[in-house]
C-alpha cells in the first residue's frame, strides 16, 4: 500500500502544470461554491433579519381563532392577553400590537388601511420602524391619538403633517367607532405597498377606539431572532413569519435553491472537463501500463494507482478549495456585500418595505463537508469511464500478447 | 470562397479534429453542456420575468400609463381629461395594442359580513374590451355596456367575501369631487374571474356614465379619463410613446414605475444571471483549456515536422483558427438543436414549482406569482449561445496554439 500511495503520488506530479491547472479549477470550483452557498444563506438570513426586524417580527403569538388559513385575513373579535401565555421569557423580546382595519378619511379621500396600535417605547429598541419616518416624528407614548402613516397614503388622501385625519372601523362591541387623530410623521418605505395600507398610532388609543379591554391586544410579536421559535400554547398560537408572509418565503427559498442548482452545474461542468483531462493523461500512459502488466502488475493493481492518484489530486484540491472558500468568507464577514449590486443600485422592496441589507457572511460548517462530499462524488463519477477503458485496453493487450 | 491555400489549411483543420475523435467531441460537448445549462437557466428566467411582467400588466397597469397631470402626483380624481379624437387616433396606431380610458374613484364598501376598500374604474366598455378581457372572464351575468345605469362588474373574491350574486345590490360608500362623503346603491350585473384574488377584491368596474354622475354629478357625453393604461408589445416602446406625448401635459409612466416592488424583483433576477453566466464562462474556460493544450502539445512532433518543411508560424495560427471555427460551428449547431428541443418542449410544458409552496399559489405585490413557469427561447439566447462558445474555444484554442508555438520556437 505505501508504494502503491508513493508512486501513485509520483505519477501525480510527473506533469506538474498540468495536475496544477486541474488542482486549481477544481479548488477555485469549490471555492466559488462554498462562497457562493455562504453568500445565498449569509444573504438570506440578512434580507429576512432586515425586513422581519422592520415590522414583520420573527413570529407572532395570536388567538388559535385570529387568523384564517389564509393568513391575510384574521378575526379581530380573537384577542389575547399575556395570562394566556404561560412562558413569561417571551415577552422581553416582544411587543404588543392591536389591529383595525379601518377607513382613513382625508379632504377629498377614504381610503381602507390596517390601522396597528403599537407600545411606541418597546417598538423603537425592537424594531427598525422609527427609521422609516421620512417627515415628521414617529409616535410618542406622552400623546395619545397621535398617527404615523405612509407617503403614499398621504398624497392619495391629501394630508400633511399637522392635519387630522378622521378614522371610522368597527369596534369590537360591533359599534361604529370612530375618532379623529393628529398626522404626526409618514413613512417612507421606498414606494413599497405598505406605504399605502399601514398606519400606526399608539396602543392605548386604539384600544379606547376599539373599545378593548386594556390589557388584551390581538398580536406579540416577536423581534428574537436567535432563540429557537416555541411551540403553540393551549391558549394561544404561535404563528411564523414563514407562514403570514409565504410570498416572501417562497422568494427566498427560490433564491436558496437557484443557488445550489448553479452550484451543482459547476461541478457538472469541472467534472466534464476532468473527466477529458483524466482521460487523456491516463491514455498518455498506456504503454507504461502494458508494461507494467507485462512485469507482473495485475489490471486491478493499475486500477488501484489510476484510482489513489485522482484520490490525492481531489483531497489537495478539495483541501485548497476549502481553504480558499474559508478565506473568501471569512473576509466577506468583515467586508460585507451590498445586495444592491444586484439591482443596479436600486433599493429592494420586499413585503411592501424597502430594504437595504449588506451581506455579512456567516461561515456554514455544513457547507464544508457536503461540497467536498459532492464534488467527490462527481470525481468518483467522472473517474469510472477512463479506468474502465484502461483496464479494457490493458487486458486486451496482455490476451494480445 | 476560399483562397486555395486556406481551403486545404480548412481540410487539413478538420482531419486534425477527427484525428482525434474521442476528444474532439468530448471537448465540444463539455463546452455544449455548459452553454446548455447556462441558457436554460436564462431561458427560464427569461420565462419567469416575462411571466412576472405580464401578471403586473394584467392588473389593469398596462406596460405605460398615461395620466393626467393631477392624478399622477396624488391620485385626486377630480380633474379627468377628455379623450380628443386625436388622442384617440394615436392610441390606435403601433406600438399600441389597447388601451383603456379610465375614471378612478377609491371608495368603500360595509356589510356585516365586514369592510374592504375598492377601487371603482370608470370605463368604455366597447374600448376596454382590447385592452383587457375581463368580458371574457364572467363567470356569472354580464359584462357592462356603456349606457346602463348603476350597474357594477365585481370580482369573484368580492363576491364570495361579500356574499354577492349577480341582482344583488350594495351601498358603496365615497367622497365626491367636492370632498363630500356620498353613498349610492349600484347593481352587480356580472362578476368576474381574472388575475389574482386581490386583484379581484380590489376593482370595480362601472361604466363612464355612472361613474361621472356619481362622482363629478354630471354625465356631459365624453369619455373622459384619469389614466389610459395601454398594451404594447413590450416596454421596449418606451422612449416612442414618451416621445409621442411630450408637451401634451400628459405623465407616462411604465408599470415599472407603478410596481416598483416586482421591477426590483427582476433587476435582481437579471443581475443574479450575469454573475453566473461569468462564473459559468470562467468555469468552463478553465477546464476545457488543459484538454485543448493536450491536444495541441501531442502534436508538438508534427508540427515540428511541418515546420521543418517550411511551414510557417503564420499558418499554424490559421490552421488553429479553422480547428477553433470548425468546433465553434459543431458545438454551437449541436447546442442550439439540444436547446431547441428541451426549451421548446418546456415551453409548452412548463416547469412546475409549486413545490416550493406545497401548492398554495402566492401574491406578492398585488400579482399572482407563477407557480409553473415556461421557459422563453428567444432570438437573443441563440445569440449569447454563439458568443459563448465562440468566446470559450477562442480564449482555450488561442491560448494552447500560443503556448505549443512557443514551445516550438524553443525546440
Amino acid at each position: 500500500m505505501k508504494f502503491l500511495l508513493k508512486y501513485s503520488y509520483r505519477n501525480l506530479w510527473r506533469s506538474p502544470k498540468r495536475t496544477l491547472i486541474m488542482v486549481l479549477s477544481l479548488a477555485l470550483g469549490s471555492a466559488y461554491i462554498i462562497w457562493v452557498l455562504n453568500f445565498a444563506n449569509s444573504g438570506s438570513k440578512e434580507i429576512m433579519n432586515e425586513f422581519l426586524t422592520q415590522y414583520a417580527g420573527n413570529y407572532q403569538i395570536v388567538h388559535p381563532d385570529y387568523y384564517e388559513n389564509d393568513k391575510r385575513k384574521f378575526n379581530n373579535f380573537k384577542t389575547i392577553n399575556d395570562d394566556l401565555i404561560p412562558d413569561k421569557t417571551l415577552f422581553e423580546k416582544s411587543c404588543q400590537r392591536v389591529t383595525a382595519p379601518v377607513f382613513i378619511s382625508g379632504e377629498k379621500k377614504t381610503l381602507g388601511v390596517l390601522l396597528t396600535g403599537i407600545e411606541v417605547e418597546k417598538e423603537k429598541l425592537l424594531t427598525t420602524l422609527p427609521k422609516a419616518i421620512q417627515q415628521g416624528n414617529f409616535l410618542s407614548s406622552s400623546n395619545s391619538n397621535q398617527i404615523v402613516l405612509g407617503k403614499r397614503l398621504a398624497e392619495r388622501i391629501d394630508i400633511k403633517i399637522g392635519d387630522e385625519v378622521a378614522l371610522i372601523g368597527q369596534a369590537l362591541d360591533g359599534s361604529i367607532a370612530n375618532e379623529i387623530m393628529q398626522v404626526v410623521g409618514l413613512l417612507d418605505f421606498g414606494g413599497g405597498d405598505f406605504e399605502e395600507t399601514l398606519a400606526f398610532t399608539d396602543i392605548n388609543s386604539l384600544r379606547i377606539f376599539l373599545a378593548m379591554n386594556p390589557n388584551s391586544y390581538h398580536q406579540r410579536v416577536s423581534f428574537d431572532m436567535k432563540r429557537e421559535i416555541p411551540e403553540s400554547f393551549p391558549l394561544a398560537k404561535i404563528v411564523k413569519w414563514t407562514e403570514i408572509l409565504p410570498e416572501i418565503s417562497v422568494s427566498i427559498r427560490f433564491i436558496d435553491n437557484f443557488t445550489w442548482l448553479v452550484s451543482i452545474i459547476v461541478v457538472l461542468v469541472i467534472s466534464l472537463g476532468l473527466a477529458n483531462t483524466i482521460l487523456i493523461t491516463f491514455f498518455e500512459r498506456e504503454k507504461e501500463f502494458y508494461a507494467l502488466n507485462i512485469i507482473g502488475a495485475r489490471s486491478s493493481w493499475i486500477g488501484k494507482s489510476l484510482f489513489l492518484e485522482i484520490f490525492m489530486m481531489g483531497t489537495l484540491s478539495l483541501g485548497l478549495g476549502i481553504i480558499l472558500g474559508l478565506l473568501a468568507t471569512t473576509y466577506f464577514s468583515y467586508h460585507p456585500i451590498n445586495i444592491q449590486m444586484f439591482t443596479g443600485g436600486k433599493p429592494i422592496i420586499m413585503g411592501g418595505m424597502q430594504i437595504q441589507p449588506l451581506v455579512k457572511f456567516y461561515p456554514v460548517t455544513k457547507y464544508f463537508w457536503q461540497v467536498p462530499l459532492l464534488i467527490y462524488t462527481f470525481l468518483a463519477l467522472t473517474m469510472i469511464y477512463p479506468l474502465f477503458r484502461v483496464m479494457k485496453r490493458s487486458k486486451y493487450a496482455i490476451s494480445a500478447h | 470562397m476560399l483562397k486555395n491555400e486556406n481551403k486545404y489549411l480548412f481540410k487539413f483543420a478538420w482531419k486534425n479534429i477527427q484525428q482525434n475523435p474521442g476528444r474532439s467531441v468530448f471537448i465540444g460537448l463539455s463546452v455544449c453542456l455548459a452553454v446548455v445549462l447556462a441558457v436554460w437557466v436564462v431561458s427560464f428566467f427569461d420565462g419567469l420575468d416575462h411571466q412576472i411582467e405580464q401578471a403586473v400588466v394584467n392588473t389593469n397597469t398596462g406596460y405605460f400609463q398615461i395620466q393626467e397631470p393631477l392624478f399622477s402626483k396624488t391620485t385626486d380624481s377630480s380633474k379627468p381629461l377628455a379623450l380628443t379624437d386625436a388622442l384617440k387616433e394615436k392610441l390606435s396606431q403601433k406600438p399600441y395594442k389597447g388601451y383603456s380610458p379610465e375614471l378612478v374613484l377609491d371608495g368603500n364598501i360595509s356589510t356585516p359580513e365586514g369592510a374592504t376598500g375598492l377601487v371603482v374604474l370608470g370605463i368604455d366598455p366597447a374600448i376596454q374590451k382590447s385592452f383587457l378581457p375581463i368580458s371574457k372572464s364572467i363567470i356569472s351575468g354580464e359584462f357592462i355596456h356603456s349606457k346602463d345605469d348603476y350597474s357594477v362588474v365585481i370580482g369573484q373574491e368580492l363576491a364570495s367575501f361579500f356574499k354577492f350574486h349577480v341582482g344583488d345590490t350594495f351601498v358603496l360608500n365615497y367622497q365626491d369631487v367636492k370632498g363630500e362623503l356620498r353613498s349610492e346603491i349600484l347593481s352587480i350585473k356580472g362578476i368576474y374571474h381574472y388575475n389574482s384574488k386581490s386583484f379581484e377584491k380590489k376593482f370595480i368596474y362601472i361604466n363612464q356614465k355612472t361613474w361621472q354622475t356619481i362622482f363629478l354629478n354630471q354625465y356631459n357625453g365624453q369619455i373622459l379619463f384619469n389614466r389610459i393604461p395601454v398594451m404594447t408589445e413590450n416596454l421596449s416602446s418606451e422612449f416612442e410613446v414618451k416621445k409621442q406625448f411630450e408637451n401634451q401635459n400628459l405623465v407616462i409612466k411604465s408599470w415599472k414605475q407603478l410596481n416598483p416592488e416586482m421591477a426590483v424583483v427582476l433587476e435582481f433576477h437579471n443581475g443574479m444571471i450575469k454573475f453566473f453566466l461569468i462564473i459559468i464562462g470562467i468555469t468552463i474556460t478553465m477546464t476545457i483549456m488543459t484538454p485543448v493544450q493536450m491536444l495541441w502539445q501531442e502534436r508538438l512532433r508534427e508540427l515540428k515536422m511541418m515546420n521543418i518543411l517550411g511551414i510557417s508560424s503564420r499558418k499554424f495560427w490559421k490552421i488553429g483558427l479553422f480547428e477553433v471555427i470548425q468546433m465553434i460551428l459543431l458545438s454551437s449547431s449541436f447546442s442550439i438543436l439540444c436547446l431547441t428541443i428541451i426549451i421548446g418542449v418546456q415551453s409548452q410544458t412548463g416547469v412546475d414549482f409549486r413545490f416550493l409552496n406545497d401548492g398554495v399559489s402566492i401574491e406578492r405585490a398585488g400579482i399572482k406569482l407563477p407557480g409553473i413557469i415556461y421557459p422563453k427561447l428567444m432570438g437573443e439566447q441563440i445569440y449569447f449561445t454563439l458568443l459563448f462558445v465562440c468566446m470559450v474555444l477562442m480564449i482555450s484554442y488561442c491560448w494552447s496554439i500560443h503556448r505549443t508555438l512557443k514551445k516550438l520556437g524553443e525546440n
